[in-house]
Order: structure tokens, then C-alpha cells, then sequence
């Protein structure tokens, strides 16, 4: 493949980091698949745009893209959000990559707070924007103590935060960021994505990294590693439902963003995975069409002499 | 100290990149094999691979431990290239770089080599091991994260290596990972890495 190397802004090496910083980012990503779900300090520098805008991720995608692949950028689901589109055009600017919005065809995908509803396949690579990656930071401020959590596997105080859910509410109330436990041993954060997406992180096909770049943290979950969201054997673990259908494309088996549409309580349920739904959507077009001819040349003149007839 | 006349990467960003990519695949699936794609006229004693791998990884943060059969070529080329630190201590090492399986004398037990801490398990040491060839070998089962169910393999080590493994894999959250590197392919060997039985010898 040929990129284009008119678009490249001068004066950056590729993909804007130094190779100093990608070398050490690098060898922490290595270490952070030999230990899934362990997080790692990198030394995260600063980025052209503020932290909480994905710089964490910015760094982990500069570090491993090269030229040929193809990237996608989400922003909730949403490929056309202001944070989504600068980050794709960065990139564009700093490394000429070309971009996509298709799942399917993507080869890096960074993700602020969703998984595309498109399964992931073998060979992409999913990196995660984290605000917070540690999982204990609201139950144990201390960083000294939630190190010697980790190392001694300390993480009854979790379980007790699901409980109390449960005894005040009935059920356990936590919709994002919901706590999971990587390859049986390590708590993690799977950063805010909502707890709808926790069973698509088990045995995925695909490699996740995730960056927090104002903490300075990243880990990683190998592909096919197990991922089990914490629960009870009397309280299970269960995903959102919506009991409605999507406005645009009718499904019934996506993520739904709920949307208020006038002033006297209308609201409506649409996709969050933009992609997901636009592809139903052409899809159905698609058929309709063929439906169409299909009806016109299935018409027997009786049928269209009597439809004639009627009027 | 002679210093090299050997040149490194021709195109440092994407060659580095490429071999990244290659080790980072490797090591998220271990037991497979990946060849990136990289131009390089290695010293003596390193396979072009393996070569590639201390470029992409050695700087100056980082100590290497050399097996001490390697030649000093070796040593001339890796600290002219990437300006890394040397140690005669596996204890010290972030990295090691192993020439020869074969000869035990010059090796220390993985154990031997930084484990990390309980709290920061990703201080360990990453092994680079150089290997004949990845068919003729004690076939092994292995499972773990990165492995749908199993997979076969059958790298040129010595028993002693894998006894040594299964030790390094109980001591997890500690222990080394290693990459195997042959000519131009490498595998991954991450600590996850578990032994599930030694296969009767593949006779073909």
C-alpha cells in the first residue's frame, strides 16, 4: 500500500512521540501482556491536547501503529464526535495512516467507553482510553495500599461494595466500569465502557490495551484471556436490556442511547455504535430494494389488472 | 572496546516498528510464529531477528545481561546501536540475550534472573534466547491467555529449560518472559505460558 506522505505535517518524527518514548512504552505493553490485567507505569508525556481527551490512548496507538494499518476512532460508539474526529485527524496528520469507520476493516481501533457491537476478529488490536484504572481507588485512596491489594489478591472490599448495592437497591447498580477479574487473578478496571460490553472483553479474539495517560498507567488483556465480571452465586451478573428497538434500524440486541426529542417527555432509543447501525441500515435498504423487484416482476398481469381495476 | 562498523536499521522508525509488532503479536499469542520483515546485517553471534529485537528494545534505560560465550562483537554492536548498560548480574538484568541453549555451563537457572516483586511483578527480567530451530525440540503442550485451548510446540531446548519453566510459571505473578528467536522468527513465551503435558517425541 501507498500512503501519501503529502498530508504529513513536517517537523514530527511518525506518530509524534520520539522513539526514546515509544521504546519504553513498548517494552511496558510486552510486560503488560505477560501479566493481564496488572497495571504497568509508563512514563506518559504530554500530549497536544489536555488529559481526560484520551492521551492515554493516543500514546499506546502511536506506539504501535505503523504505516499500513488502518485506524478507528470512537467516541461513545459514535465515529463523527469531536473527540473521535480529532484524534483520527491527528493521526491522519502524523502518520499519513489511512482511517476507516468500518469495524470490520479497521486494524486499530481506539475506543473512548464503548466495544463496536461488530465482534472483533484476530489481528486487531483494541486500545482503550482509561480515566481511572485502578478498580480500588474509591474503596482505598492510598496507591501504597492498592499496590499490596493487588500483590496479595486483596479484594474482599470490592465484593463488599457490590453487597451493599445489592442490600440498598435490590440488585447490583454499578452500569460502568464494572469490575472484572482477569485470567483469575488480577481485579481490573475495563475503563467506563458500560457493563453491556464487560462479556465481549472475555476470550476476545482480538488484543485490548488500555492507557491512562494522566495516571500513568497501562495494562493489556491478551486475546482469548479470561475476563469474568465479579458477582454473586445468588446475585449473577447480568447485562442492561431495553425492551425497546433501535428508531433507525430495529435493533433489539445493540447498545440503546436513550434520546430526548421535544419538551413534553418524547424520547426515542437509537444505536450508540454509529457503524453497527448505519450498516443495518444500508443493509436494509439494500433488501428493500431487492424486495422490490423481486415484487414488481413477481406480479401476474390478473393481479395487476385487478389492482387496476380497484381504483 | 572496538566500536562497530556494522550499520543498524536502515529505516529506524518503521523497521523498529515493524519488529514490534512482530514481538508484541508473538508474545499475545504464545507458541506461534511471526517473521517481520526487516533488513539487517546482524553482528556475529546474533541472528537477524534477534538483532532486530535489541534495537527495538534497548536504550539507555535498560541492563543487559550477555551469556558470556556470546563474542564481544556482540557487546561492541549493541552498545554503540542503542547505548544500553551492561551487567555481569542476572539479578541486575531488564534484559538478557542468550546465544547458546546448549551450553549449560554459561547459564544461569531462570530463577537466577530478576522475578520482579509481588507489588511490581514487570520489573522481571525479558529473556532473548536464541534457538536452532522450532521443530526439533521436546514437544510441548501449552495453554494460557493468548491460547485457544492448546497448542503444540517443539522449540530446540534442552529439558532443563522446561523444567526450569514450570517452575518460572508457578512462581506467577513473578518470573521471566522470554522471546525464542531463530533466524528470522520468533515466538513468545510469556510467564502465563503453562506446560500442560511433554508430548511423545513427533516422529514424521
Amino acid at each position: 500500500m501507498i500512503v501519501s506522505t503529502d498530508n504529513l505535517e513536517p517537523g514530527f518524527n511518525f506518530a509524534y512521540l520520539d522513539e526514546q518514548t515509544k521504546r519504553s512504552i513498548r517494552r511496558s505493553l510486552l510486560k503488560a501482556i505477560a501479566i493481564p490485567g496488572h497495571q504497568i507505569p509508563f512514563g506518559s508525556r504530554e500530549m497536544p491536547m489536555s488529559y481526560g481527551w484520551g492521551t492515554g490512548g493516543i500514546q499506546l496507538t502511536a506506539s504501535i501503529i505503523g504505516k499500513n494499518d488502518k485506524l478507528k476512532v470512537i467516541d461513545q460508539g459514535a465515529d463523527d464526535t469531536t473527540n473521535a474526529v480529532n484524534i483520527r485527524r491527528f493521526f491522519k496528520k502524523v502518520c499519513g495512516v489511512s482511517t476507516t469507520e468500518k469495524t470490520a476493516e479497521a486494524t486499530i481501533i481506539q475506543t473512548r467507553h464503548r466495544i463496536p457491537e461488530t465482534p472483533l476478529r484476530a489481528g486487531q488490536t483494541m486500545v482503550y482510553q482509561v480515566p481511572i484504572p485502578e478498580p480500588l481507588r474509591w474503596l482505598e485512596p492510598s496507591e501504597v495500599e492498592t499496590r499490596k491489594m493487588h500483590a496479595l489478591s486483596e479484594y474482599g472490599a470490592m465484593y463488599v461494595r457490590l453487597y451493599e448495592d445489592i442490600t440498598q437497591y435490590g440488585y447490583i447498580a454499578t452500569a460502568y466500569d464494572y469490575p472484572v477479574m482477569v485470567n483469575d487473578r488480577y481485579m481490573m478496571r475495563p475503563s467506563p465502557i458500560p457493563r453491556f460490553d464487560n462479556p465481549k472483553l472475555h476470550m476476545s479474539e482480538a488484543l485490548q490495551i488500555f492507557g491512562a495517560g494522566r495516571e500513568k498507567r497501562l495494562y493489556a488483556l491478551p486475546p482469548y484471556t479470561s475476563v469474568k465480571s465479579l458477582d454473586f452465586e445468588d446475585y449473577p451478573f447480568t447485562i442492561e436490556s431495553w425492551g425497546k428497538a433501535c428508531e433507525f434500524c430495529g435493533a433489539t440486541n445493540s447498545y440503546l442511547d436513550e434520546v430526548v426529542v421535544d419538551n413534553h417527555g418524547g424520547r426515542l432509543w437509537i444505536c450508540s455504535d454509529t457503524d453497527y447501525c448505519s450498516q443495518r441500515q444500508s443493509a436494509q435498504r439494500q433488501n428493500a430494494a431487492a424486495v422490490s423487484v423481486v415484487n414488481t416482476s413477481s406480479v401476474s398481469p390478473e393481479i395487476f389488472k385487478n389492482g387496476g381495476n380497484r381504483s | 572496546m572496538v566500536t562497530t562498523t556494522l550499520p543498524g536499521f536502515s529505516e529506524p522508525v518503521h523497521e523498529a516498528q515493524r519488529t514490534f509488532k512482530g514481538l508484541l503479536d508473538a508474545l499475545s499469542h504464545p507458541g506461534q510464529l511471526y517473521s517481520p520483515t526487516v533488513k539487517i546485517i546482524p553482528p556475529e553471534g546474533l541472528t537477524p531477528i534477534c538483532a532486530s529485537a535489541c534495537l527495538t528494545l534497548l536504550d539507555l534505560e535498560t541492563i543487559v545481561w550477555l551469556q558470556p560465550t556470546l563474542p564481544n562483537t556482540v557487546k561492541n554492536w549493541l552498545g554503540f546501536h542503542t547505548g544500553c548498560q551492561f551487567s555481569e548480574w542476572p539479578q541486575d538484568a531488564t534484559f538478557a540475550i542468550i546465544g547458546d541453549m546448549s551450553s549449560q555451563s554459561s547459564l544461569p537457572d531462570l530463577k537466577d534472573f530478576n522475578q520482579g516483586s509481588a507489588e511490581d511483578p514487570e520489573h522481571s527480567t525479558t529473556m532473548l534466547i536464541q534457538v536452532q530451530d522450532f521443530t526439533s525440540g521436546i514437544a510441548q503442550r501449552l495453554n494460557g491467555p493468548g491460547i485457544l485451548e492448546s497448542i503444540e510446540i517443539a522449540p530446540n531446548l534442552p529439558k532443563t529449560f522446561w523444567d526450569q519453566w514450570t517452575r518460572n510459571h508457578h512462581t506467577y505473578p513473578q518470573g521471566v518472559d522470554c522471546f525464542l528467536l531463530s533466524h528470522n522468527t520468533v515466538m513468545g513465551l510469556p510467564r502465563t505460558a503453562k506446560v500442560l503435558a511433554t508430548c511423545p517425541q513427533i516422529t514424521h
